[in-house]
């Protein structure tokens, strides 16, 4: 057996690492089996002992109707904004780039990026303003000066009250995104372009060719960050779909996605082994789409 | 000679376009900011008035209570707290696992790099059960505790350490200097900046998170500004002039620090983001 001498700056170190692990797994890898464990048991705040229930919660998750809806709110929820980001935000860092005005660069950026660092809190109750369903809600009154007969029913009606949510998110988070191209369009080289330009390119082929490929890196970061995000959506729901008869995740669970099924079962119905037993799937979800999109995109920029 | 002209009046059309959009892009910031300054009654007017006719602080008295100096400093203690406490033992994790190289310094690395993917938000159960058992509930060190130790910080500062020069800490190390003295004088001023990056971003979402204080703090006393303005929403009497004033109040600071600590802000994007 080798024998190490246990110096005393080794003894710093282990006890920082030591301190590590104890962190880490009292508040990460604890919490995380637990969940997994959770989702098996019967649970709640008062209960004297967890008792086990086997798959009962996942039995009883799938065959709800209002859980399957809640999945597919959430993948839709995601669907909507997750592509509109990337493309909303390459073309807009993209225009930002052109200009030759450094000042004007930053004003550009700085305004796109305010609404990021904002709480959605504040945001969600300025866009309950914004969308409200009478003329003074400013989008409908604009959209009837505009010429539509019946003012839109943004967050009332069911068809439409998550696509609503969704515009909110998009418009918040969409300066993260240019920023983030902002910064991989800095990092390529212009000769590129120029070459291309001699070779006699065409802006299309030249954004077909260079720009696109070039970011791949900066566009995997964003759909898998965007995506989580997405499906962690909690305030925009808490905050903007509250209603007095209904409560929230409404009208008719058409708001209701995961994180907010989640709480509602956990904090508000006192259910917290139904509620992990989601939240399992929540993060299988997230786990997927992480693993799909790393795939989808390496085969589709393969070069 | 026509080309040109072509050129430059599409280039003035872009610009015109882009110029546009911005607009319409901030609108809703202006909205919120000048509609908190009408009265009850403008606010609801049909048509809307574009800018307060007049010019009212109604909503703000309604909703202005001292408790809201509370939440601000709450929320400075949940934000501020919990960044310097993740960003201290961060780092420190990193400089020890990198300096001082071990099998169980890189299975802590992995231990923390598996992590990384995974939502904070995704483990609030066992979490919020976990703090009723350590009896913290509704207290400071609950909203923090969970928050000491930070997987993707340990990743950033491992890559960060990495990046430092081996020749200084070794002299340090022949110095006889001690591992937190090197820790303390050579490796954190060399991370300045990026920690400095990295906190500044953190800080903001923290300060702006709403889940977890709402699940910990129960009373009043604790509420962060985020649980605080989520509070006053009474479904049964929506009263737009005071929320938009409480949007405000909430707004101002922020922007304000975000403002004058922008250059922190876009390197933390930039470094968080090219990881």
């Amino acid at each position: 057996m080798k024998n190490v001498r246990l110096l005393p700056e080794n003894k710093t170190a282990l006890a920082v690492i030591i301190m590590g692990f104890a962190f880490l797994i009292l508040f990460w890898w604890y919490p995380l089996i637990r969940t997994f464990i959770l989702g098996f048991q019967l649970s709640g705040v008062g209960r004297l002992k967890e008792s086990w229930i086997g798959l009962a919660h996942y039995r009883a998750l799938f065959s709800s109707k209002v859980f399957g809806k809640v999945v597919l709110n959430t993948l839709y929820f995601a669907a909507l904004i997750v592509p509109t980001q990337i493309v909303v935000g390459l073309a807009v860092s993209m225009m930002i780039d052109k200009i030759k005005s450094r000042v004007f660069q930053r004003l550009g950026l700085l305004s796109f990026y305010i609404p990021y660092i904002l709480p959605i809190v504040a945001i969600g109750i300025l866009w309950k303003f914004l969308y409200h369903p009478s003329r003074f809600g400013i989008f409908n009154f604009l959209l009837i000066e505009a010429g539509i007969k019946e003012p839109i029913r943004w967050l009332e009606d069911p068809q439409l009250a998550l696509t609503s949510i969704g515009i909110m998110q998009i418009w918040q988070r969409v300066g993260y995104v240019i920023l983030l191209y902002f910064a991989g369009l800095q990092t390529i080289p212009r000769i590129f372009y120029e070459a291309a330009e001699i070779d006699g390119a065409n802006a299309w082929q030249r954004f077909r060719a260079i720009t696109l490929p070039l970011l791949t890196p900066t566009t995997l970061f964003v759909a898998v960050t965007s995506t989580i995000s997405a499906f962690m959506t909690f305030e925009a729901v808490y905050i903007m779909t509250l209603t007095a008869q209904a409560g929230r995740g409404g009208p008719i669970n058409s708001t209701n996605v995961m994180l907010y099924y989640i709480y509602f079962n956990a904090f508000d119905n006192n259910r917290m082994g139904y509620a992990s037993a989601a939240a399992i799937i929540l993060f299988f979800m997230i786990l997927g789409v992480t693993l799909l999109q790393f795939k989808f995109i390496r085969q589709k920029f393969e070069y | 000679m026509k080309e040109k002209y072509k050129i430059e009046m599409g280039k003035l059309v872009l610009g015109g376009v882009f110029f546009v959009i911005l607009l319409c892009y901030v609108f809703p910031l202006y909205w919120m900011f000048s509609s908190s300054f009408k009265t009850a009654g403008e606010i609801i007017r049909i048509p809307p008035t574009w800018w307060p006719h007049l010019l009212s602080v109604e909503g703000y008295i309604k909703v202005w209570r001292p408790i809201w100096i509370r939440f601000f400093i709450n929320s400075f203690i949940y934000a501020g707290g919990s960044v310097t406490i993740a960003l201290f033992t961060s780092s420190l994790i990193g400089f020890v696992i990198v300096t001082y190289p071990s099998k169980i310094g890189t299975i802590l690395s992995w231990a923390a790099i598996c992590l990384i993917m995974i939502p904070f938000t995704i483990l609030i159960i066992p979490l919020y059960l976990l703090i009723i058992k350590l009896h913290l509930l509704n207290s400071y060190l609950g909203m923090i505790a969970p928050r000491m130790v930070y997987p993707f910080g340990i990743f950033f500062m491992l890559l960060a350490m990495r990046n430092i020069p081996r020749d200084l800490i070794d002299a340090a190390k022949i110095d006889g200097c001690t591992p937190l003295g090197i820790y303390w004088r050579v490796a954190l001023p060399l991370l300045k900046t990026s920690l400095a990056a990295l906190a500044t971003l953190e800080f903001v979402w923290r300060w702006n998170e709403l889940l977890w204080p709402l699940i910990v703090a129960s009373t009043e006393k604790l509420f962060p500004i985020t649980v605080g303005l989520a509070s006053l929403i009474d479904p049964y009497f929506i009263e737009f002039d005071k929320y938009l004033a409480a949007c405000v109040i909430v707004v101002v600071p922020i922007v304000i620090m975000f403002l004058s600590l922008q250059k922190f802000f876009v390197k933390g994007i930039t470094l968080t983001g090219m990881k």
